[in-house]
């Protein structure tokens, strides 16, 4: 915490080669959650900048009264929402009976090819994860890419804490269900 | 025997199971349950080694070009009046106020009403203020009245603004 004070401190001292360092620190984490909540590629990166440019301009009012990455989180999600409510895109598709992409692969013969299966299979992770709604294939992201407690990623996403827990269960018991219609228990 | 839910499973594996111990204790007698953590453990062990997502090399000089020429001025948090000279000021107004606008007496009397005793009390402590208010003459009240609203405009200016220096800082567009 003191090294995040310090840094914020450069920069509003007006250190400009500060906030670049900011930028390089926090930049994993504001992909992560700009990449699972806006689906359409040519837009993310400008969202992650954009997200630079309001951490910048809002650094004043920055009170660390959490952990600096949250807070920038924070800013990331809410513009993220404010992208998807400007191109009107859904942001809570409903699980609904949790299968409604799912295209189960029944046929032994379809199955990949052993030899790939470890690749293959982290595409079509990545594939079901995307075909989840964005607000759960965040939490997911949050939770284990970036180890964030479920307080923390409650806290980024203004939601209950038990909302995050139960969004987060849904997503993976989801996840496991379809793998598991594609690879056997061994390969996965 | 009812086998563990999905929940049970993956709060467990997070570390966040209320009940893990009986948790650990049906996982050893129950094969069923394991295979079903085994999954999990494979699920979120793929979860924690996602690939990252690829931004560009010059992604942090692209935001640095992008940042808006502005100027962090720290702002002076202590106010100058403080909020016991505000409550006072604000008071003694009210007072004031009262004691030469309004018939104060016909106020103060149902205050006292419930003791029949105190009415003579009530009359006569408003009759002293009211002496002393007037012993003031015009010119020293309409002073004292001045300096009072002012104080209070000052009191209210700071209160405005201290809502708007939310922050120690403030941003300033170039």
């Amino acid at each position: 915490m003191a090294e995040q004070r310090a840094l914020v401190e450069k920069i509003l001292a007006g250190d400009k080669a500060a906030f670049k360092t900011l930028v390089i620190e926090n930049q994993r984490l504001v992909s992560h959650v700009v990449f699972r909540m806006v689906s359409a590629a040519p837009d993310r990166e400008d969202v992650c900048q954009e997200v630079f440019v309001k951490v910048y301009q809002n650094l004043g009012n920055f009170r660390f009264d959490s952990k600096l990455s949250t807070w920038i989180a924070r800013i990331a999600y809410t513009t993220c929402l404010n992208f998807i409510d400007k191109k009107k895109l859904p942001l809570y598709d409903d699980l609904g009976d949790e299968d409604k992409n799912f295209e189960p692969v029944g046929d032994e013969a379809d199955r990949p090819d052993n030899r790939f299966a470890d690749s293959a299979l982290t595409d079509i992770l990545k594939t079901e994860i995307d075909n989840i709604p964005p607000v759960y294939r965040t939490i997911v992201t949050l939770y284990h890419l970036d180890d964030m407690s479920y307080a923390e990623i409650a806290g980024i996403m203004k939601m209950p804490e038990g909302t995050v827990k139960s969004y987060l269960f849904r997503a993976r018991r989801l996840l496991k269900e379809r793998l598991l219609a594609k690879y056997t228990r061994e390969e996965l | 025997m009812s086998h563990l839910t999905d929940e049970q499973l993956q709060a467990f594996l997070d570390g966040t199971a209320a009940d893990a111990a009986a948790v650990q204790e049906h996982l050893d007698s129950c094969p069923n349950c394991r295979l079903a953590l085994d999954e999990y453990k494979a699920l979120f062990s793929r979860l924690d080694s996602e690939p990252e997502f690829p931004l560009s090399a010059s992604f942090a000089d692209l935001v640095m070009e992008k940042l808006p020429d502005i100027e962090f001025v720290p702002v002076n948090e202590s106010p100058l009046v403080s909020d016991k000279i505000i409550m006072f000021a604000t008071v003694a107004v009210m007072i004031a106020v009262g004691l030469y606008f309004l018939d104060v007496a016909s106020l103060i009397k149902p205050l006292f009403g419930w003791v029949e005793a105190k009415d003579a009390q009530a009359v006569q402590t408003y009759n002293s203020l009211r002496q002393q208010a007037s012993g003031m003459g015009n010119l020293p009240m309409m002073i004292f009245m001045t300096v009072l609203t002012i104080a209070c405009i000052a009191g209210v200016d700071k209160l405005i603004k201290a809502r708007r220096q939310h922050s120690g800082f403030r941003t300033f567009v170039a």
